[in-house]
């Protein structure tokens, strides 16, 4: 997400620009803050207002509406994806991030960060029945919490690689509850909100803080005379009361606001390098793309047949299922349906994240693989299945013996295309929090604060899968495929 | 061998065949001509099958026809385990060897061991004169060539009766003697065939009868020298007149 961020064309950047400065004086020429957030992060933080979804609500919504008016301008949200606020932000898309970021070295090794707004505290939650007291009981145990957080930071610092990720506040409670995590730590603005609530009757959260942050506005580098601003309107309202008020009408009042500021946090201390120790984590991670695609196309291709024969030679009700199992699988997306599998079907199957990463993907490609099929069974002349008739061979037979090795041969490029390109749609299930090849270049991109090395790494992986595979896919086709090498033009 | 009882056939509102009724003894080779569009291929599909009919009754090798039977059915299978077909384009299946062509529905159907299978192409491969070719592919054989392999394919399931559809109309000229020999010593042998041609030497010299189709009946039956030489109708005289006339 961070490189795709950082390579897409940027629309819509502010006069200020990421490297001169100025974008205090551009804001007042303006009459406009403009700051990037993310509705994904939900309740309290900023959200569609459930009465009227094309307004956005919450609490750094109304602090920001007041630093604003401090600066005498207006305030505007622009939306972004969380992971992309800080890179989107050295753009120059927006002028400042007011989303729940915390404070933390690394942060401010790159960014300006403003005085905080927001006292957090890291919560542990667990199901009721767990022994766990504290972060530091967690060894051996599957962890989840949110990307890119300092939670995040918190446990690799305690236990590697071993934590699961996630993009929205609900899948990782709702992965503790069924029992495919053993403990979630996030702020506990989200603990509070998502945890432990009444829809979570099996979950607790522990009472003790695992650690205290804070949260704080983003600003570019070049701005000190925006961040001093900033810092002004902050400690105003902090003196005439107001943002106590916004923060009691959220409900997010409490103790820890009045208690001295917590340290800043320091978690993984510096940046990464590049070292075998990467390399062996993308192999396996390269791994994990291989031993997913493989299965699913091999779940795809078994399923992709049945269907195209029963769309064909099928009696109607057969042939109406296969249509609506074609056109629903490839009119809808991959990712809605990889979480319909995990998280809404979970009561019914309670399925592993690889389990359900290679289901989904299978049977997502298998509507594709249907109609290569189909089309390729379509392509063969009607005197095959009618000499094959004539000799006594039977329906099932004549699919077996005559019609489907031809329709394979003919099949076998598209295949090859759809292999390719299932190889790379299987980044998509790193939202049901498989670690794959593309999740695992995000995560180095984050830890090396640059994209190039990971990037380049991740993509010489995805082609050393690929071109030996379509090599292998070229072999076979001349061996199939005798009678059908073409003229010369 | 084969008796056809009134046999009717319809393409939408168009009459194929209208009340076709005739008799085949074993070993009788007929040849069935006349003019394009008559009906005479329909009427060899509709013997063994590949096409339905709509009125009308069919015995042949010892099965009974009769109109709106299942596709797939075992009345069927056993039909054309008994009755030989052999198309105009050959349609030999192309990602199989000569060999595999025919040795795949003695082995599938009929559960012949492949060793015996194998052996038995072999011998077929000899009787139409392509004992070196086993292992060749379609696409590697010339058009004489996969029509004797198709021929040997359709006798590898031992059938009571061969149906052949025009099956040297695709060919050069060239290459249909290696067909039509192939064709005489089988009918020199006993085979029961019909034969839809347009070869006048075929008709005259191979064949014991002729039957002249048009527009959906039998309009002559007789043997070479009658029909042939002595056409009594109309069509039949024009059909062989037309054939008969010098090449410019």
């Amino acid at each position: 997400m961070l490189a795709i961020a950082w390579l897409a064309g940027g629309a819509g950047c502010s006069d200020g620009g990421p490297d001169h400065g100025g974008t205090l004086a551009a804001i007042r020429a303006r009459g406009e803050l403009t700051w990037g957030a993310d509705v994904q992060g939900g309740e309290p933080y900023v959200y569609e207002d459930p009465a009227q979804p094309s307004h956005v609500i919450g609490f750094e919504v109304d602090i920001m509406a007041a630093v604003a008016r401090r600066l005498g301008v207006r305030s505007r949200m622009v939306q972004y994806s969380w992971p992309t606020l800080v890179p989107s932000l050295e753009r120059g898309d927006f002028d400042v991030i007011a989303n729940g970021l915390e404070a933390t070295a690394e942060r401010r090794a790159r960014i300006l960060l403003s005085e905080p707004y927001f006292v957090y505290a890291e919560t542990l939650t667990v199901r009721t029945d767990s022994t766990v007291r504290s972060v530091f009981d967690l060894a051996g145990q599957r962890v989840g919490t949110l990307n890119q957080t300092y939670a995040y930071d918190i446990l690799r610092m305690l236990y590697g690689e071993a934590v699961k990720v996630y993009d929205g506040n609900e899948e990782p409670y709702k992965d503790l509850e069924l029992g495919r995590s053993d403990a979630v730590l996030l702020d506990n603005i989200i603990a509070d909100r998502y945890g432990c609530t009444p829809q979570h009757p099996a979950l607790k959260c522990l009472p003790y803080d695992a650690a205290r942050g804070v949260y704080v506005i983003g600003i570019r580098k070049a701005d000190p005379e925006l961040k001093a601003a900033i810092d002004a309107a902050l400690a105003g309202m902090r003196g005439d009361g107001e943002l106590e008020r916004i923060l009691r009408g959220a409900r997010l009042w409490d103790a820890r606001q009045t208690e001295t500021w917590p340290a800043e946090g320091h978690a993984t201390g510096q940046t990464r390098r590049f070292d075998g120790e990467m390399v062996v984590q993308f192999l396996e991670a390269a791994w994990v793309t291989l031993e997913l695609s493989v299965l699913a196309f091999l779940l795809a291709v078994p399923i992709g047949m049945a269907l195209a024969v029963a769309r064909i030679y099928g009696a109607g009700p057969a042939r109406q299922a296969a249509r609506l199992y074609i056109e629903l699988f490839r009119g809808t997306p991959v990712l809605l349906q990889l979480f319909v599998l995990y998280y809404g079907f979970a009561q019914l199957v309670n399925l592993g994240p690889m389990q359900a990463a290679i289901l989904g993907l299978g049977l997502n490609y298998a509507a594709y693989e249907a109609e290569v099929y189909r089309g390729a069974l379509l392509a063969i002349p009607r005197g095959q299945s009618e000499a094959s008739r004539a000799l006594g061979l039977g329906p099932a037979q004549t699919l077996r013996h005559v019609l489907l090795p031809q329709a394979l041969r003919l099949a076998l490029p598209p295949m090859t295309n759809d292999f390719v390109s299932l190889l790379k749609d299987s980044s998509l299930v790193s939202v049901i929090t498989v670690i794959e090849l593309t999740k695992r270049m995000t995560i180095a991109a984050v830890d090396m604060r640059g994209w190039i090395v990971p990037g380049m790494l991740c993509a010489a992986m995805y082609l050393a899968l690929s071109v030996p595979l379509s090599e292998l896919a070229r072999r076979l086709e001349r061996r199939l495929a005798r009678d059908q090498r073409p003229l010369t033009l | 061998m084969i008796s056809v009882r009134s046999l009717c056939k319809r393409h939408g509102a168009r009459e194929v065949l209208v009340g076709v009724t005739a008799e085949v003894a074993r070993g009788e080779t007929i040849a069935i001509v006349g003019p394009s569009g008559g009906g005479k291929s329909t009427l060899l599909r509709c013997l063994n099958y590949l096409e339905a009919f709509d009125q009308g009754q069919v015995e042949i090798a010892g099965v009974t026809l009769v109109p709106g039977m299942a596709g797939g059915g075992p009345v069927l299978r056993a039909l054309r385990t008994r009755v030989g077909m052999v198309f105009q384009q050959f349609h030999l299946f192309p990602h199989l060897t000569a060999e595999a062509n025919i040795t795949l529905a003695p082995r599938v159907v009929k559960r012949t061991p492949p060793a015996a299978a194998r052996d038995r192409a072999h011998a077929l491969l000899a009787r139409v004169g392509l004992a070196d070719r086993a292992g060749a592919y379609p696409h590697e054989l010339s058009g004489g060539q996969q029509q004797r392999i198709a021929i040997a394919r359709a006798l590898a399931q031992d059938p009571d009766v061969m149906l052949f559809d025009e099956p040297t109309s695709a060919l050069d000229p060239e290459m249909r003697d290696d067909v039509i020999d192939v064709m005489r010593g089988l009918a020199d042998g006993g085979m029961t065939m019909l034969v839809v041609t347009h070869e006048m030497q075929f008709a005259h010299d191979i064949a014991s009868r002729v039957w002249v189709i048009d527009r959906g009946t039998i309009a002559e039956d007789g043997p070479p020298a009658q029909v042939v030489d002595h056409p009594q109708t109309q069509v039949a005289r024009e059909f062989f007149g037309r054939l008969r006339r010098p090449a410019p």
